[in-house]
């Protein structure tokens, strides 16, 4: 148990008042009336893929068959399928639930299952391996800009939550830099993975920069709720950033531009400090009882923790996000989920749970035997062993996600709760234990202000020509930059495509577009 | 009288803190009083690219300032690190995180220091007490900015003092700090260079102190600066050989060292203990300190020593004879542990969980040795080796053999697997094997024309390679600029690899920053004088 608990959190915030908002908190332009709340959208990235024979779901009574297609079998590896199938989650008993899936019965009108979406601008990408491109296209949608020794990679353009944090931030000028969060629920991952990373901003240079992910929630709270630091905050205090930001200016005025531009950016990071200790101090939402764990040492003791640590770290992570999604400081999160946990679970390491469950669980592998299938027995008897293992991870990470969607809903919003004006997307670095990035599948939960339609699932069709996605046949699903669209436009951008727009035509093949929203969101 | 006993323990105080030293040992110098007004930058000056302290540095620019202290921990997000080496120009982008992280150790280092340190506190209100005040924030100032404050930064980081005239004597002058421990001054490297590139003498003074120490410039360093004798190359060298010969640029070796060879891989490595971890890091550093700096070896020493450090784990993990001590110097058969590439590090962070990997091995001499990579995996590579039917794989050779031989991957493994299959007679913990699975090992190994039979024989070779010499050359002058320029520089370059082939390495830091281009913000022109 965190000393940050729910109820504490909705007392402290001042649930049932009607002040939940800092001043900061003006109404996005997403929204569909003007009265109603902005809309806010959280990302949380996992990693090492899913088992997708434990997460597919079908109409009651549909042949086997309709799960092959996008199960990898190898009588679709040369056949396009354009079946589509959704299921109405709100009426579906919970046995109907896949045993992946089965953590959303309870939330299942908030929910929203995409099965059948590839991550289809990798094909066009030159750089790193399966990893480093899952994480990086999940969230640009865009190629990377270039390699580094061999498996790593650096995005090519910022990522969709920064896009969104830019975009609001010039709407809204009394926004600050917080209306992004980055977190970890891993203690040794403030980025995707050790040379990968899934979060980037443009720098005013042009730079498109990895963004460190926070993983200590004391330091959340800190830079949350007392503007940077534990300490009290005083005039004084204020008076001397605007001196910083000062020293600032005159520091740089004969650098480069290239290194005006670096030290301007550590300004405007003075500057929302600044700001934030102003809004602090008009704040009617009130700062939460700082987070401790239940051991002394604060959260990073050790340089490996056991299983509770983790919980611990997730809990009072996911308050801190609530409270700060609730009290309008921030409008988009991400949150990145590393194997910390499935590993103590299994009695694994991560590399072992990678080479193991990742690897060991190649989808295809399944089809030992049929018609084919260029499967060996070795092959098989692995993913055999292997597979429920990779299962129960993505069960848990469903866990999580329906996990923070309950605290949201706890906190009422408007007419409905926060829940109803956030959506929640789930998402891994790699389709499968191939590492491909074809039948991709995507959870939804929240309302995200009426931009989705929740409580069921979607199947897409498989029916693109393969533009050079990885191993997976000649055919692949709806390219996810769809999903990008549709979210960062019901965030309130104006735009039509993020990172590239379409792969181009070749001799045999037509071109693929990646522009405009996703139909099958609402 | 009172006045004068109260300045006195306030000197006395002072003096515990090392800007008091610098104040003291350096007002005759004109440390102190700064230029009478900011000068306009003179005619095509120039400022070289600024680069943020990385944490190393930072925590060593604080516990010089402040010795007997004891300091918060410096700690910061760490940065992506884009290049080899984590003071990387590149690699310190600002971020939120970084500037609340910042902004905390600013916080509670300068109340650390006031506490501790107790600076004025016997003096009242009043003149004396100012004058105090002021004094230790310059000094603090001037030996953290690492150069003279000219009268604009002054005013700007003294004004504080006036400023919050209503906060208690301890709060201001603990605010006032604050804003020092923020500045840009002491967070950034902007090297100040004349219009031909020449470093100015504190820039060069820094420079030279952050490449051979990770810290910024001693009193000794700063007074040499100050009275010109970096200029001249005696001057230059007497400085350098000193700094050589005190334990920090040992540090600094090792710090270069293990990121040359990439022993920051333990920490990524997630099949190791805490224990072992913790053996291998103690392992590899007294290998680095003891069996090269220590011992004046050269680079050939590092690839074909047979000294080396183990604890029983370490032993026991290799299977040789568990020394007496916890970490005990122990002879290997050179035939077989030749140098680092024969050592438990290597070897274990260039496995897989369950088995040896000579792709890993292979990438790492290619990158790391001979500054030959070979370009990312195609997309179709990466699905996981799958093992073609009716294959005989008896050992890991022939797994990967089977594996990487065919399409897209065999043209890059022809020549990464020729190299890492070297290492088969090593397993994933890094025990000699003769056999895998029962079948012989077959170590025979090729780059280009050469052969080997094994990694005792590969280590000899790269013992006497130009390529390896040229490829360490370039990782040591992009240490020492934190970019690529420096490296640029054929003449610089060709000097330190020449150095390599009959120097020890710990004489080539003092090749580096004799050399010419070392004081220069950029390399000159072709054709210039």
């Amino acid at each position: 148990m965190t000393a940050l608990r729910r109820r504490t959190l909705l007392q402290a915030a001042g649930l049932g008042a009607t002040s939940w908002f800092l001043p900061s908190a003006r109404r996005g332009r997403a929204s569909p009336g003007a009265s109603a709340p902005p809309r806010r959208v959280v990302f949380i990235g996992c990693e090492l893929g899913w088992n997708p024979f434990e997460l597919r779901m079908a109409p009651p009574g549909a042949p086997p068959e309709w799960l092959m297609a996008s199960g990898y079998h190898p009588a679709y590896r040369d056949r396009a399928d354009p079946r589509t199938w959704e299921l109405d989650l709100r009426s579906a008993p919970r046995d109907a639930f896949s045993s992946t899936l089965a953590p959303l019965f309870e939330l299942r009108d908030r929910a929203l299952v995409l099965d059948g979406l590839s991550l289809a601008s990798v094909a066009i990408d030159r750089y790193g391996d399966g990893h480093a491109k899952g994480q990086l296209h999940a969230l640009t949608g865009h190629p990377a800009a270039l390699g580094k020794s061999g498996s790593r990679s650096v995005a090519g353009a910022p990522s969709a939550d920064q896009r969104i944090a830019a975009a609001l931030r010039a709407q809204e000028p009394a926004l600050t830099d917080l209306v992004s969060l980055e977190l970890s629920l891993s203690r040794r991952l403030q980025y995707a993975a050790p040379y990968h990373a899934r979060i980037y901003r443009e720098t005013d240079q042009g730079l498109i920069a990895p963004v460190p992910a926070e993983a200590r929630p004391e330091r959340l709270y800190e830079r949350l709720f007392s503007g940077g630091t534990a300490a009290g905050e005083t005039p004084a205090r204020r008076d001397l950033l605007s001196r910083l930001g000062d020293r600032y200016a005159a520091f740089s005025r004969d650098l480069s531009a290239d290194d005006r531009a670096k030290l301007d950016l550590h300004r405007q990071l003075i500057r929302d400090a600044e700001v934030r200790l102003a809004e602090l101090e008009r704040a009617r939402c009130q700062a939460p009882p700082p987070p401790e764990p239940t051991w002394p040492g604060g959260f990073d003791d050790g340089p490996r923790f056991p299983l509770e640590h983790f919980r611990q770290r997730k809990d009072a992570h996911f308050d801190l996000l609530t409270a700060a999604l609730a009290c309008g400081l921030t409008r988009v999160a991400t949150i990145q989920i590393a194997n910390d946990e499935h590993e103590l679970l299994l009695g694994t390491t991560d590399d072992a749970f990678h080479e193991w469950y990742s690897h060991g669980t190649d989808a295809p592998w399944r089809w030992y035997g049929a018609p084919g299938a260029n499967v060996s027995e070795t092959e098989h008897g692995k993913f055999v062993e292997a597979a429920p293992g990779l299962a129960a991870k993505n069960r848990r990470q469903v866990e999580y996600a329906v996990d923070l969607a309950r605290r949201l809903d706890e906190v009422p919003e408007g007419e409905g709760t926060l829940l109803d004006h956030t959506l929640i997307v789930l998402f891994e670095d790699i389709s499968h234990g191939g590492h491909g990035h074809d039948q991709w599948p995507v959870v939804l939960l929240g309302g995200f202000g009426g931009a989705v339609r929740p409580g069921r699932y979607v199947r897409l069709p498989r029916t693109l020509q393969n533009p050079g996605l990885n191993g997976l046949g000649d055919f692949i699903g709806v390219p996810h930059s769809h999903l990008l669209v549709a979210i960062l436009q019901g965030m309130g951008l104006d735009l039509d495509h993020l990172g590239v727009s379409e792969i181009p035509a070749t001799s045999d093949r037509a071109a693929i577009s990646l522009s405009g929203p996703l139909s099958a969101l609402g | 009288m009172a006045r004068a006993s109260n300045a006195t323990a306030a000197l006395r105080r002072l003096t515990l803190l090392g800007v008091a030293a610098a104040l003291c040992g350096c007002d005759a110098q004109g440390w102190l009083r700064g230029s009478a007004d900011d000068p306009a930058p003179a005619t095509g000056s120039q400022r070289g690219p600024a680069r943020r302290l990385n944490p190393v540095e930072l925590t060593r620019a604080l516990e010089a300032a402040f010795p007997g202290v004891e300091l918060p921990p410096v700690d910061l997000p760490p940065d992506p690190v884009p290049a080899r080496f984590d003071n990387a120009i590149e690699a310190a982008q600002p971020s939120g995180l970084f500037f609340a992280a910042h902004r905390r150790l600013a916080l509670r280092a300068s109340a650390a220091v006031v506490e501790q340190a107790r600076p004025c506190v016997d003096e009242r209100d009043g003149p004396a007490a100012d004058a105090c005040a002021r004094a230790f924030i310059a000094g603090a100032a001037e030996q953290l900015f690492r150069r003279p404050l000219t009268a604009q930064q002054r005013a700007a980081y003294l004004a504080p003092l006036d400023a919050y005239r209503d906060e208690a004597p301890s709060e201001r002058l603990r605010l006032t700090l604050e804003l020092v421990l923020l500045a840009p001054e002491l967070l950034y490297r902007a090297p100040r260079a004349d219009a031909e590139g020449a470093l100015d003498a504190f820039a060069l003074a820094t420079r030279l102190s952050f490449f051979l120490w990770e810290s910024p410039p001693d009193a000794a360093l700063r007074a040499a600066a100050a009275g010109g004798a970096l200029a001249e190359p005696e001057g230059l060298a007497r400085h350098v050989e000193r700094m050589l010969d005190d334990p920090r640029a040992e540090a600094t070796f090792v710090r270069f060292m293990s990121q040359w060879l990439d022993v920051g891989a333990l920490d990524r490595t997630s099949s190791l203990s805490d224990d072992l971890r913790a053996s291998l890091h103690a392992a590899s550093r007294a290998f680095l300190v003891h069996g090269l700096w220590r011992a004046d070896a050269n680079l050939g020493a590092l690839f074909t020593t047979d000294r080396a450090w183990l604890d029983d784990r370490l032993a026991d993990r290799i299977g040789v004879r568990r020394p007496d001590a916890p970490l005990q110097e122990v002879r290997l058969d050179p035939d077989r542990r030749g140098g680092w590439l024969t050592r438990p590090t290597f070897l274990t962070t260039h496995a897989l969980p369950d088995k040896p990997s000579p792709v890993q091995r292979g990438v790492f001499v290619f990158d790391r040795l001979l500054c030959r990579p070979f370009p990312p995996p195609p997309p179709e590579a990466m699905s996981g080796a799958v093992v073609p039917d009716g294959a005989r794989v008896n050992t890991n050779r022939d797994y990967y053999e089977v594996t990487t031989n065919r399409g897209p991957c065999a043209a890059c493994h022809e020549g990464i697997n020729g190299a890492g299959y070297a290492f088969e007679n090593y397993d994933q913990f890094g025990r000699w094997r003769d056999a895998d699975r029962g079948h012989p090992v077959d170590a025979s190994a090729a780059i280009g024309d050469a052969n080997f039979a094994g990694a005792a024989a590969l280590s000899r070779w790269l013992a006497t390679s130009p390529a390896v010499r040229d490829c360490l050359a370039r990782h040591w002058l992009e240490f020492a600029a934190g970019d690529g320029s420096m490296a640029a520089d054929d003449g610089l370059r060709v000097a330190v690899a020449d150095a390599l082939a009959d120097q020890p390495l710990r004489r080539i830091p003092f090749v580096i920053a004799t050399h010419s281009r070392f004081a220069r913000l950029a390399s000159p022109p072709e054709g210039a004088p």
